[in-house]
């Protein structure tokens, strides 16, 4: 609660228009608003890109937020509309450039090692599998991906997710289902047919 | 309910988000079928790999200097607005455009209004205390004010000429007004070259 009553603060501090302010403020989202811009996009220097817009957004649009939702919800909003306007705007510029499975993501090791147990056969299919996902997902209708995205990757619920994209709560959770029937339907063709040449389409984005 | 009405509760059953008939419901139909079964299996199997997914993390080095970009940024924006608004504000006609220049016309009129009222009122105060001392001397109104300045810089002008040499120095202030028990006022004199009678030499004159 302390936390919140201090961000309370902060953000008035930052509506007066002072920027050290909002190094505070940088810091406690940066990595969420990277996460999401990332996930959504799928190209790291793009998500540079939009995680810097929207902060900047923010700062700017700041005076005119008034606390009725809170901060975060906001700032997530910012984030999945840069990230919509990004996707439009570089379409055809994406999908050459995410044909390369980018390398900037980084995993905990100690996490690594519980999850493929060391073994670097295992890691390798467990990266494989990580790339075909990523690109099923990239595959996916938009809306589906931004519910999918922030419900799985993200961690918010979906009265939050219902906040930030204002629809209904139930529309969140359709369109959750969309999306995973559309990814399990995807990755099920892939490793079934077990054909290379699939899988190196899904990879390569189509 | 058939399988396809299911579909949407497996979902919600693996996010453990139904209520408990809900669930009896769901959790008796996956007894039965086998489709719906795999469905969920295949469900679970891709919550794990998300669950995995989730912690790929971007790569932290990135964040060192996002602070200092997004400041830089800010501040720059704020440079161009600022620039711009200058431009703007000077290339186009405008009701401030306007309001500015008229208040500044305003203000140099007073002003130079206030100095012409000064000007009168030193010159009529001249001539009360030069009709006091020298009541004899012949004194309009226009040149009066001239004549005790020449004397007072004189011996300046004799200096410099010294030798014929050519001054180009920066205008002179002279205090013209130590004379008179007048309030002082600085002019400020420029130059000009003119031929002394006596030397033929290039002398300088105040004017």
């Amino acid at each position: 609660m302390g936390l919140l009553k201090d961000e309370k603060r902060v953000i008035k501090e930052c509506q007066k228009g002072n920027i050290d302010a909002f190094d505070i403020l940088v810091d406690r989202y940066k990595e969420r608003v990277y996460s999401l811009a990332y996930q959504m996009i799928g190209d790291h220097a793009s998500a540079d890109d939009v995680t810097q817009e929207v902060f900047i957004r923010a700062f700017r649009g700041l005076p005119k937020f008034e606390g009725r939702c809170s901060f975060f919800t906001w700032l997530y909003r910012i984030t999945i509309n840069c990230s919509y306007r990004y996707l439009r705007k570089n379409m055809t510029f994406l999908k050459k450039v995410t044909n390369e499975i980018d390398p900037a993501v980084y995993m905990d090791d100690t996490i690594k090692h519980k999850i493929t147990g060391n073994s670097p056969y295992k890691s390798l299919e467990m990266k494989e599998t990580m790339d075909i996902l990523s690109k099923s997902i990239d595959n996916l209708p938009v809306k589906h991906k931004t519910a999918l995205i922030m419900f799985e990757f993200q961690g918010l619920s979906i009265q939050d997710i219902s906040d930030i994209l204002k629809t209904s709560p139930g529309t969140v959770k359709s369109r959750l289902h969309h999306a995973r029937l559309k990814l399990k339907n995807q990755m099920n063709e892939v490793f079934n047919k077990d054909n290379r040449n699939q899988l190196k389409n899904i990879v390569r984005g189509r | 309910m058939k399988c396809s009405d299911f579909s949407y509760y497996i979902s919600e059953y693996i996010d453990n988000r139904l209520d408990m008939a809900m669930k009896k419901k769901v959790e008796a139909h996956l007894e039965i079928c086998k489709d719906c079964k795999k469905e969920y299996n295949d469900l679970k199997e891709l919550r794990a790999l998300f669950t995995i997914k989730s912690y790929e993390r971007p790569s932290p080095e990135y964040f060192e200097n996002l602070k200092s970009v997004i400041k830089r940024r800010i501040i720059a924006q704020d440079v161009v607005s600022l620039r711009e608004r200058i431009i703007k504000f000077v290339s186009q006609p405008s009701w401030a455009m306007t309001a500015a220049m008229v208040t500044a016309l305003a203000a140099s009129l007073s002003y130079n209004y206030s100095l012409y009222v000064q000007n009168q009122q030193l010159r009529s105060g001249r001539v009360i205390a030069q009709t006091f001392s020298q009541p004899t001397a012949q004194t309009s109104t226009m040149g009066f004010a001239f004549t005790p300045a020449k004397q007072s810089y004189m011996p300046i002008g004799q200096n410099n000429t010294a030798q014929g040499t050519l001054y180009q120095q920066k205008p002179y202030l002279v205090n013209t007004a130590t004379n008179s028990a007048q309030p002082q006022r600085n002019f400020i004199l420029t130059t000009i070259k003119a031929r002394d009678v006596d030397s033929s030499n290039q002398a300088r004159i105040f004017q």
